[in-house]
Order: C-alpha cells, then structure tokens, then sequence
C-alpha cells in the first residue's frame, strides 16, 4: 500500500476502531497475552488486505470478521481449549456486538466517568489489576492479601462499575 | 426464556472466572448454555466483557507522563525535541517538521481523540505507589518464568515487594548490599528489602559478603540470618525448610525454638507439620549443587549490565552535587528528578529510568552542564522479532532502535526503544505499528526477511564526536550502518529538515502509530 492518502485511511479507521475490536477479541479470547497477540494478527491481516476494502464500507465489521478468523486459527495453532465458546455462539455474540456496538462505545465513555467515581483505594485496586503483565495473583502479592480476596474484591468493584455505567447511561438517556 | 435473577448472578460469577482465565469445561459448558438461550444473557455478557476490556485498555495506557514533551515525529533526534522545549517560542525544525506535517497533525488529532480519556485527564499522582528498587536481576539460565507475558529479564531492577515466580531455570539476584542469590525452579520469592528476601517454595542459594551480614531469609517456617556465610535453603510444599550451611553460620529463628546457630557443614529441617522443631539433618551439599555452581561461575556478572546504557546503577561514589549518575561504556550520563525536566539542557538521549525519574544523556557539548566533558555514550536494545505474515514480537521484547520513553510493567518498568524500523539490508523504509501497550502490532515490508524464522535485532546506537551512529546487528553479525541520516544534525540542527509522520497518543511513551522514517537533509550543506 503506497497510496499515502490510503494509508491515512487506514490508519484513521484502524485507531478509531482498534479498542472495539480488541474487545471483540477479548470476548471469544478472555487470556489477554491471547488476545494482544490476536489482535496483532489481525492488524497485520487488516493491512495486508487493505487494498480490498471498499472506501465507505463498515470498516468495523469487516474488522470484526478478520478478528473473528484470526482467533479460530489463533486455537487452532495452540491446540487447546483456549476457545471457550461455539461457533454458532460465538456468531450471534459477533452479530450482536456489530448491532449495538453504538451502545457499547457509549458504556466506554461511562466508564471513563465511572472510574472516577471509584473509591481511592478501589481505584488503586483496579490500576494495580489492570496494569500491562499483573494478574490477580501479582496484585494479592503486592498488597499482602490472598488471591481468593483480591478476586473477590474485583468482582465487587466490577459490579460497581456496571451498575455505575448503566445509571449514567440511565441519566443521560433521561436529558 | 428470561434469565432469572439467580442466573444473572450465576452469569457474573462465570463471567468472573472467564475473565481470569481461569474457567472449567463444566463452567464454560454452562456459561455456553445460558449464553445460547438468552438474548438478554448475551448481551449481559458483551456489556461485562466490555467492562472488562475496556479496563484492559485503559490499564495498558495508564501511568502517563504529563510533565512528558510532546513526541517528536520519528525520527527526530531526542536533543531537537529537547531544543523545542528549551527555546520555547523559537523556531525550531521540530515545529517546523510539525507544521509542514499536515497529516501529521492530523493522526495526532485522532490519536488523541482516541487515546484512553479517563488516564489522560487523570494522572492520578497520589496511586503511584514509592517503588524502592533493592536488587537486580544480574543473570538467568534457561528460565521459564510463569508470567509469560512481561517475564522478568537479565538486568531488571527488583522493588521491595516484588515477586518472582520462577518454573524452572536459575536465576541469579544482586541486592544493593552485595548479596547474591542463586534462584532455582521452581521456586517463589519476594524481594523484601535491600537486606533480605522470603522464599515462599523452592530452593535458594546465598552468598553474602562482609557488607551485608545479617541479611535475612525468611521462610514460612523460620527467619533465616546470616552471620557471614554461604547457605542453601529449599522450602518445600507445607513450608517445611531445609538449611544448609556451607560457609559461616546462619542464625535460625522461629516462633518455637530461637536463636539456633547452624554453622558450616551443618544443616537443619525446620519442620510444621507437627509444630515447629529444628533436627539436624544430613548436609547434602548436591542438593544445591546446580545453583552453587551457577552462583560461582557468576561472579561479578552484575558489572556487566553497568557497560550498557540501560538506566544501570549509580556508580559507588557519584560526584559531589550530583544525586544519581549512571556509567555508560566509556561515558556517563545522569538521573534527574521529574521535577527538574525543563531547566535540563539538551541531551541525545531522554527518558525515564524505573523510579520514574527523567534520564538524560547530555551530547559532549552541552555548554550547559557538561562543558566539554566527552561523554560516549552507547545503549542497546535487543529484540527477537517475527519477520513475515505472522510478524509477532516476543513478550516484552520491544525493537527498534529510536528511544521515546519508559514501559511500565505492574508497579516497575524498562525503557523501551520505540520507533519505526529499518529495512535493514537496503535502507528502505520500514514501518511499524505500535500500540497502547508499546508493543508493535505491526511490522511490514519486511519482504526480505520474509523467511518466516525468527530473527533478533540488536541496534546500537550510539554518539561519536558529536554524531549519532547506529550500528545493525542481525542474528549478530553486524550489517552496514544504515545511511547516515543522522550525520551533522546534532551540530546544526536548526538548518535541518524532514518528512514522514506518526501518530501518537499523548502519552509520549506510547505511541499509537509510527509510519515511516524520517528523512533529514541538511538545507544548503550539499
């Protein structure tokens, strides 16, 4: 691709939709090494067919398509049981992702919002968790807890921030 | 059919254990069955994921540097960035490259629109948790690490609480007092302070000099101190500990029997099962031979990561007026605090060093601090990339050779080399992808190393009177320099021009996206 005009495209649509198809990855493939390496795959896949994207086209589902594909070779080079879900499944999460993937940008920026509202010490919480290479079991070593309570802990400040972000989309569906 | 609220329950639980990698088939058979009946289950579970994800996200760009400059386009020596922001409102050629970057600006727009908002507006400066960094690890041998992602490499720095969790291998730890620990899987430790270490599981090997009597271990059963000695220590699954002594003597405390003294030739079995007692035990110094070894071959291991410009430690006796120094091959550089970013003069190289202070390296002739001072400086980066349709780095090995700032990895961090990369045998352009987490999601045009092997790149770079030289290795053996773009600059660099473009966030440290090299020309200096 030497069209510098196509190459802004791409890299316009590829940043505006990189997060919603991580996530996407992130669905089927809930190992996040798993999915940072799929999405890889899929970027290096995204500009190599470039040239067969249609201008105009929903950039994001035919993302989502080659994400989709590239996490079923993605299992099928590991051969394990990576792969959680059937493909039937796994379709009708896709379709239902690409439908109401409005909504799903608009709970990103609630959470934003939500994350703000978080207790200090659940906020440091979540930084700690969600740090690049930590895991549950790094964080319970961290702050001296065990594992089983920093689990615990994150499930709670999960379901705080769910129920944040669906009464500030409440709210804002209410203005 | 309609979820009850039992069975939102149920999901979330399940959601929960997915999330954590950490499911069974029973599990994931009946998330599978709640999720195939229910359109509302579905739906739940896209909304919990997203959550989830979208923390991912957000955590990966999280630590952002405010008091950080802005990027320079790639290629741009780091002492021109430095300039700009030093001269404030002159011209200099990093505004003129941006202003003439159209494109530039505007991948810069959308990178910032797009980069994660709620750490960009929030710094969050009182969750930085004091990272006091003890020890370092100075070796490893044939380690396999269980965090496969970010595992811990030769020359890491290790913090007071830092874990190691080791499967297999040996791996060697430097404390700050001149202890050294020989690590062999599987084993866990934490770093407890500059004088001493717990192991949880495993067996350990110690050496501890004059300097640092008294460091402690500390293990489920007893607290290990030494009274100038050598020692093995293996902790097995119920916490039981076995000591042996092989020079010295080592004081062996617990809650029952204090003060023990085990000197060499001797060993103890530090027992719980039955409440603990400390028997004597047969020595079996073979037990530990493995790491003895390792911990012998090994001496002085650790000065070698002071010859590469990684950030290393402070030399033993830093100059007068000076807080932190580091010692390149044949120069030096120093650490300054955050604090002191805009009063620093130019350097060639800037970022920061794992207690997230600002590292400069001045170029010979910063009349500002250096005077004429010839400070060499070389710092390399290594990296094992992919090349091909499946381009894929390594964990935690990031390429390229231009230094644009500082990974940070669960509470410590590396500098990473980010950038754009080379055609490596013709000189081309390369181009590179780099995400949120500075790891490059892409690499093409790679046609010629399109072999699919795994190939590692060493680029050193380094200033030799007042230029930048970089120096390729490919699977180590070196290739011709790439031309001498960079040849003059650092001289007169006001008269100096480039093309190409990057996209970035505003986080310096991670750039979205880099495309393209820069290419600079001196006006008028045919």
């Amino acid at each position: 691709m030497t069209d510098p005009s196509r190459t802004e495209e791409f890299v316009r649509l590829l940043t505006l939709h990189q997060r919603r198809v991580y996530v996407f990855i992130l669905a089927q493939l809930p190992n996040r090494a798993d999915a940072d390496d799929v999405l890889q795959e899929t970027n290096v896949v995204l500009w190599n067919k470039f040239d067969q994207y249609q201008p105009g086209s929903d950039f994001r589902s035919w993302a989502a398509r080659v994400a989709h594909f590239e996490v079923l070779k993605f299992c099928g080079r590991r051969r394990k049981g990576v792969l959680y879900f059937s493909d039937p499944l796994v379709e009708d999460l896709l379709t239902m992702a690409l439908a109401r993937a409005d909504e799903l940008d608009a709970r990103q920026e609630a959470l934003a919002h939500c994350l703000t509202k978080l207790r200090p010490r659940d906020r440091d919480l979540i930084r700690r968790r969600y740090s690049p290479g930590a895991s549950t079991k790094s964080v319970a070593h961290g702050v001296g807890r065990s594992v089983d309570a920093i689990y615990k802990a994150l499930q709670r400040i999960h379901d705080t921030l769910f129920q944040c972000i669906g009464r500030t989309l409440a709210k804002e569906g209410a203005e | 059919m309609t979820l009850r609220e039992n069975q939102f329950d149920e999901l979330r639980e399940l959601i929960g254990a997915i999330s954590e990698d950490r499911l069974t088939a029973d599990q994931a058979a009946r998330l599978e069955q709640l999720l195939g009946e229910d359109e509302a289950a579905r739906w739940f579970y896209l909304e919990y994921i997203d959550l989830i994800g979208g923390l991912h996200w957000e955590g990966a760009a999280e630590r952002e540097s405010p008091s950080l400059p802005p990027v320079p386009a790639p290629g741009l020596p780091v002492d021109l960035l430095q300039r700009g922001m030093d001269f404030g409102s002159r011209t200099t050629p990093f505004s003129l490259i941006v202003a003439g970057l159209a494109l530039g600006t505007l991948l810069t727009v959308l990178a910032f629109w797009a980069a994660p908002r709620y750490f960009r507006n929030h710094p969050q400066p009182d969750l930085q948790p004091a990272v006091t960094y003890v020890a370092r690890l100075t070796r490893t041998v044939d380690c396999k690490w269980s965090d496969r992602r970010v595992p811990p490499m030769p020359g890491d720095f290790l913090h007071m609480g830092r874990m190691l969790d080791l499967e297999a291998g040996l791996a060697e730890i430097t404390f700050d007092s001149g202890a050294r620990a020989v690590l062999e899987g599987p084993a866990v430790l934490v770093i407890e302070s500059v004088g001493g270490m717990r192991i949880e599981s495993g067996k350990l090997v110690v050496n501890v000099p004059e300097t640092a009597t008294g460091f402690t271990v500390r293990t489920p059963a007893a607290l290990l101190t030494d009274l100038g000695t050598e020692f093995g220590v293996e902790v097995g699954e119920s916490g039981a500990t076995r000591l042996c002594v092989f020079k010295g003597a080592v004081r062996v405390d617990t809650e029952e029997a204090p003060g023990k003294v085990v000197r060499a030739g001797q060993a103890v079995h530090v027992e719980t099962a039955l409440g603990i007692a400390v028997l004597a035990a047969p020595v079996e110094p073979e037990r530990f031979a493995r790491s003895r070894r390792a911990l012998a071959d090994n001496a002085g291991q650790g000065e070698r990561f002071r010859g590469s410009y990684d950030g290393s430690y402070p030399p033993d006796n830093p100059p007068a007026g000076r807080d932190r120094w580091i010692v390149a091959r044949e120069g030096s550089g120093r650490i300054v605090p955050n604090s002191d970013i805009g009063r620093e003069s130019p350097g060639v190289a800037s970022f920061l060093d794992k207690g997230g202070n600002r590292l400069q390296v001045f170029r010979p002739h910063s009349s500002e601090d250096w005077g004429s001072n010839p400070a060499t400086v070389e710092y390399e980066f290594h990296a094992r990339l992919k090349i091909g349709k499946k381009t894929k780095t390594q964990p935690d090995q990031s390429w390229a050779y231009q230094v644009f700032g500082f990974r940070d990895e669960g509470g410590e961090g590396r500098i990473v080399a980010l950038g754009w990369y080379y055609d490596l045998k013709g000189g081309g352009p390369g181009l590179a992808l780099i995400g949120f987490s500075a790891k490059p999601l892409v690499t093409v045009n790679r046609e010629d190393h399109a072999d699919g092997r795994f190939h590692e790149y060493r680029v050193r770079k380094y200033l030799d009177r007042g230029q930048i030289k970089i120096q390729v290795f490919v699977d180590g053996v070196a290739r011709l320099s790439p031309p001498a773009l960079y040849s003059n600059l650092q001289d007169d660099s006001e008269r100096s021009v480039g093309k190409g473009f990057g996209l970035f966030s505003s986080n310096v440290a991670k750039p979205l996206l880099v495309v393209d090299y820069i290419e600079y020309r001196v006006k008028g200096g045919d």
